[in-house]
């Protein structure tokens, strides 16, 4: 087979173009696929096949060169110094899985820590799989109090694309009932454990409007007829997520959309292909298809299409509309607004309270649950008690307890047979929960084009000026006091607030750079996701994000894809795009 | 803080009339394991001298009983890699100080080296450290050395295959999750 980039034109067009192979270019790829639609799918990075590919999936902790994977600290520095930002993400069991900083620098007016992985299936890989649902309360928020723009859509439009993607990709959880926290369709839910039940019972008994659900995870607990034919299969709670999961347990694109989108035998997937720009035609006044840079050769090939997804990560669709300048688009693609590449947005974190819990000494639990517990948003809801005047929009917890092991022994004296002893014993018990705050959207928190440092591509780079501003940081007082407050009304000891130095991108979820709106003056984006200038080109991982919520933002950027497939396909039908 | 004249003092105290002249003397000298190469790891920083020493204060730390011990997993070994590939410069020179105190210590005790001293002399020498170690310190104070050597200690041999299966509970796959479970349902504690 000649390879595409010497094939003909005609070989070089297909239907639909998706640029970039994580969660969201996953799902629209198998969308597209299943609508019948010949679909290109351009990945910058590497090739990665489910299962095979995952390099550590069976490693145990002394596999690995030091102890658990750890990566020792002059390799840290060389090529990890910005992605070790998190504390969890540089390890040998899955550094192969984030980008090389000395490879793919940034600068940073102000600390931004961008964490993010250059592979099929991207972040889908490495993701949270935390997946809640919008709310009118959130969807309505900018416009109930003039905060940036009115999100085009509500509720009622994206809930049963919710319903969509939690049935195929199956979401753990448990119906609440809360109006701003939506049921969704949920596999059984994970455990709680005996402390965790106890935090329930006193949270709620003391604060009334407050609610301790167990997190909703994009994890298989009773899998679907369909999800075993893709061969996924239940979690098997070793929480070593990260490194690849070769039963399917969670949700990736490896592990789930890729493969459907390739059974359709409607999908071409090319690796080692950066899209670096998408070529205008000002006379039909859409993309005709877009410009690929090839990882290795760095030869320049154009590929075709109608309908051109845009699902690289939020900052990096962003920043290919701001490499597509024309005659017509000289700001960037789609750029009239000058909104492009503002309202940088994540959920601010590492802010809440840890404690000490007597007892229990006799309960334990089976297995590594790789979810937590979740305490859904309490402040700024519809009940009046909740109003503060000190923040507008709030938060969300996520924690949990657990036994101590052999760590805690590093810290107390003694040698010898008895602290061999003490080895084999569960330790006490201990108890976290952190918040996860709203971020509001302001223009100037942007990202620019940087020409002066390129990457190892030889492409230029991010410029970030992103801050947290009075907002997130009265929010966040009130986040550890709360938190404080919650710990001590169920009686746990040494409860012990924090705040840690936060960097926005640190929540890993960057949002809103491209973002939606009513009016094409001031927003990038339509409530499709089509860009308002060319609306055969669709943006549908973060960038679309009008305002961020305080909940985990993947399910709503599926949802939003899986909608935007849908229509493309049918304007598509219908002769429109 | 107790000074090391003094602390060697109480050591001599605390022994009294008990202890005899060890036949010990170089009884170590055989079977000290220097590390063997692993790949992609770094190793050889401690000396033979060294080795020795920390392979007796491992054996002290978690000797063999019943189960096994830190020499039975490699611990020695295990601690020069770490010293040499992932530990900082500060570290390395913290526990290199923190031996030569050790050696002197030991010469001035019985004119031995450490690993030359009886057992008992050295659990003697050890709790001293160990009191030390673990005293009130300044939270900007540098770690102890004593406390890096007992940290080594038991990283390298609960993360070694022998002591999460044998002291501890491992499972890479635990099967679904359970949250709730009374401990003997366990046995032990988890090693992961």
């Amino acid at each position: 087979m000649t390879p595409l980039d010497q094939a003909s034109r005609e070989e070089r067009t297909f239907d639909a173009i998706v640029v970039g192979s994580g969660l969201t270019g996953g799902w629209a790829a198998m969308d597209l696929c299943q609508k019948g639609l010949k679909t290109l799918v351009l990945e910058r990075g590497r090739k990665v096949e489910h299962g095979k590919d995952y390099t550590t999936f069976a490693k145990d902790p002394w596999d690995f060169r030091y102890p658990g994977g750890r990566t020792p600290l002059d390799e840290v520095e060389k090529h990890y110094f910005k992605q070790q930002r998190t504390g969890y993400t540089v390890n040998d069991q899955w550094n192969h899985w984030f980008v090389k900083d000395d490879e793919h620098p940034y600068t940073e007016v102000n600390r931004f820590d961008w964490i993010r992985g250059y592979h099929v299936g991207g972040r889908s890989i490495t993701w949270g799989r935390q997946s809640y649902r919008h709310s009118d309360l959130d969807f309505e928020a900018n416009a109930k109090e003039g905060v940036g723009v009115d999100w085009p859509i509500r509720y009622a439009d994206v809930a049963p694309w919710y319903d969509y993607v939690e049935r195929w990709m199956g979401v753990s959880g448990n119906k609440e009932g809360l109006p701003h926290l939506p049921d969704g369709i949920f596999q059984p839910p994970m455990d709680f454990n005996a402390v965790e039940k106890t935090l329930k019972a006193k949270v709620e008994g003391n604060f009334p409007e407050r609610r301790i659900t167990i997190g909703r995870t994009a994890h298989l607990t009773k899998p679907t007829e369909e999800q075993m034919k893709l061969g996924r299969g239940t979690c098997q709670s070793r929480n070593l997520c990260m490194r690849g999961c070769a039963f399917g347990a969670y949700m990736s694109s490896n592990g789930a959309t890729l493969i459907a989108a390739d059974h359709t035998g409607n999908m071409t997937l090319q690796p080692d292909s950066i899209v670096t720009e998408i070529i205008f035609d000002a006379k039909l006044n859409k993309a005709t298809g877009v410009r690929v840079q090839d990882a290795h050769t760095k030869t320049t090939t154009e590929y075709y299409a109608k309908v051109i997804f845009l699902c690289a990560s939020t900052l990096n669709s962003t920043w290919l509309m701001m490499n597509s300048k024309s005659d017509r688009f000289p700001n960037g693609f789609g750029n009239d607004s000058d909104e492009l590449g503002r309202n940088v947005m994540d959920h601010h974190l590492g802010v809440g309270a840890q404690a000490d819990v007597e007892g229990y000494e006799d309960r334990y639990y089976s297995g590594r649950r790789p979810n937590g517990i979740y305490i859904p948003r309490f402040r700024n809801i519809a009940d009046n008690r909740s109003k503060r005047n000190d923040f507008t929009r709030g938060y969300g917890y996520q924690g949990g307890a657990s036994r101590t092991g052999w760590q805690r022994l590093v810290a107390e004296m003694g040698f010898g047979k008895e602290l061999k002893d003490d080895i084999s014993e569960p330790g006490p018990w201990t108890i976290g929960i952190g918040g996860f705050g709203e971020m509001l959207p302001y223009r100037d928190n942007r990202v620019t084009m940087n020409n002066d440092v390129k990457d190892v591509d030889g492409l230029p780079t991010l410029k970030f000026d992103v801050t947290i501003r009075q907002n997130e940081l009265n929010m966040r007082k009130d986040m550890q006091a709360s938190a404080e407050e919650m710990l001590s009304a169920a009686g746990f000891k040494n409860v012990k607030g924090f705040d840690r130095p936060y960097g926005p991108g640190l929540g890993i979820h960057e949002m809103g750079t491209a973002r939606m709106g009513r009016d094409p003056k001031t927003s990038v984006l339509n409530g499709w996701g089509q860009v308002h200038a060319a609306t055969n080109v669709y943006v549908t991982d973060g960038s679309f994000m009008t305002s961020a919520a305080c909940v985990n933002p993947s399910l709503t950027y599926l949802a939003i894809t899986a909608r935007a497939a849908d229509h493309a396909a049918n304007a598509l039908k219908r002769g429109e795009l | 803080m107790m000074d090391r004249r003094e602390l060697l003092h109480r050591a001599s105290m605390m022994l009294g009339g008990f202890i005899t002249a060890s036949a010990a003397s170089g009884i170590l000298a055989g079977c000290i394991a220097m590390p063997e190469p692993v790949a992609g790891a770094k190793s050889g920083f401690l000396t033979l001298e060294e080795m020795t020493t920390i392979t007796a204060m491992a054996d002290q730390i978690l000797p063999k009983t019943d189960t096994p011990g830190a020499l039975d997993v490699g611990v020695p070994a295990f601690i020069d890699r770490m010293l040499a590939g992932y530990y900082t410069d500060k570290e390395r020179g913290i526990v290199r100080a923190g031996l030569v105190a050790v050696s002197t210590d030991a010469a001035e005790f019985r004119g031995k080296s450490f690993a030359a001293l009886t057992s008992e002399e050295q659990v003697t020498l050890m709790k001293a450290y160990d009191q030390e170690a673990y005293s009130p310190r300044a939270a900007t104070a540098d770690p102890h050395y004593f406390r890096l050597i007992k940290e080594l200690t038991l990283l390298g041999f609960c993360t070694s295959k022998v002591g999460a299966t044998t002291l501890m509970r491992y499972e890479q796959t635990p099967g679904p999750f359970k949250g709730d479970v009374p401990v003997s349902a366990i046995g032990k504690v988890w090693a992961t």
